[in-house]
């Protein structure tokens, strides 16, 4: 990447470019996938600067206002249209996916294995084991990204999903009094499925993770059977 | 609405609300427009969610820079009202901030890691660089806010905000 395109993206990240200058960059922005890439990526870093600014104390009032204000629109927690699996939680999914369903013990020595490697330095990954006793088999991974707060969940062989419920994800993380809702996702008549999910909110060395059997649409807190968990 | 609607959105508040308006805060150094930006960009960032696409950033840097943008825009609103841009450096903008404890351990890692990482840039650099996200002036005002060509200020951004990758990503990760 050549300087006066480096130029040009930190510039537009911090919002100096104008008229011209700006329009040209935004067009090699679309059709460049490379000047996009980099663009992302300064953008996580200057987004960093804002643990820079003075901490101040929040008004407790606004969040009153704010929750009256903006909270009555549903929330979509799950982004169906993206996927997004980067090579090392492919590599994590394709090997746990081969090994951890046919013997747990052999499971638990690969998880020790990959997670003494560097690669993982920044992944979390545990294996859930199932509740349901109508599906002792049932099984599911999940692979988690603290850094950039996304995760990937594997399942397989769940009891399908009526119309009627949902299957939601928990990730348990000491900071907050209840588990957090990592989004909903139906399991009906497939013999496995991967989902990417990201929390509604910050979460960082999660304790483990659980999926419950919800009502349509999910819950706040989980209401349901649990039938997966896994720390 | 529904309850788990609400409730995500009471523990989305909850989690991005304090970081985000301290950030607005250091723009903007008003305290009632500081609120009046946090709702309009929570509001915004709600309508939004949906939208919100993980493959291109994570959420903590979607949620900071619609804030940051609508902070900046209130701020070039009142600087072209008056006519007197307000240039300001980050460190002249630590008054009124938060009584001890009021933060968290988690967002005083994050603080001091950053501020770590802005140590790494030699002053020039970090100037425009606080300048350009906290200041909301233009390249032409950094530049002769700092006396410096515009040349210079270009490259001392690029520079500071590349090393500032580098390390956040490589030593500090």
């Amino acid at each position: 990447m050549n300087e006066k395109i480096e130029e040009l993206a930190s510039l537009y990240i911090v919002g100096l470019l104008e008229g011209s200058e700006l329009t040209g960059f935004e067009r090699q922005l679309e059709s460049d996938p490379a000047v996009r890439e980099l663009v992302d990526r300064l953008d996580e870093t200057a987004a960093q600067l804002a643990h820079a600014a003075p901490p101040r104390t929040l008004p407790p009032h606004l969040r009153e206002n704010i929750l009256a204000t903006a909270g009555g629109r549903r929330l979509i927690p799950f982004n169906r249209r993206q996927v997004w699996i980067p090579w090392t939680v492919a590599a994590c999914l394709a090997l746990f996916c081969a090994y951890a369903i046919k013997d747990e013990q052999d499971l638990r020595r690969r998880l020790k294995h990959l997670r003494e490697r560097d690669v993982l330095a920044q992944l979390e990954v545990v294996a859930l084991d199932s509740n349901v006793q109508a599906a002792p088999e049932a099984r599911a991974v999940v692979v988690w990204d603290g850094r950039k707060q996304r995760g990937v969940l594997r399942v397989e062989k769940l009891p399908p999903n009526d119309a009627a419920h949902d299957y939601q994800l928990w990730l348990i993380d000491p900071r907050y009094q209840n588990p957090v809702n990592g989004g909903v996702f139906h399991f009906a008549g497939k013999a496995r499925a991967r989902i990417t999910f990201q929390p509604a909110i910050p979460v960082r060395r999660p304790r483990g993770f659980a999926v419950s059997l919800e009502r349509e649409g999910g819950v706040a807190k989980a209401e349901g059977p649990i039938v997966l968990e896994g720390k | 609405m529904q309850a788990g609607d609400q409730e995500a959105f009471a523990q989305f508040y909850d989690g991005f609300a304090p970081g985000l308006f301290s950030m607005i805060f250091a723009i903007l150094r008003d305290q009632k427009e500081s609120e009046e930006v946090l709702q309009d960009a929570f509001v915004q960032m709600w309508k939004q969610l949906a939208t919100y696409d993980p493959t291109r950033s994570s959420l903590f840097t979607w949620t900071v820079m619609i804030s940051r943008h609508k902070a900046i825009d209130r701020l070039r609103a009142r600087q072209r009202q008056t006519r007197l841009p307000e240039v300001v450096v980050l460190e002249a903008k630590n008054t009124g901030a938060a009584p001890e404890g009021a933060d968290s351990s988690l967002s005083q890692k994050e603080r001091e890691r950053v501020r770590l990482a802005l140590a790494q840039l030699n002053a020039g650099q970090r100037e425009a660089i606080e300048l350009a996200f906290f200041g909301g002036l233009t390249q032409s005002q950094i530049a002769e806010k700092l006396g410096t060509p515009l040349g210079t200020i270009k490259a001392r951004i690029r520079r500071g905000l590349l090393a500032l990758h580098d390390f956040l990503t490589k030593v500090l990760p």
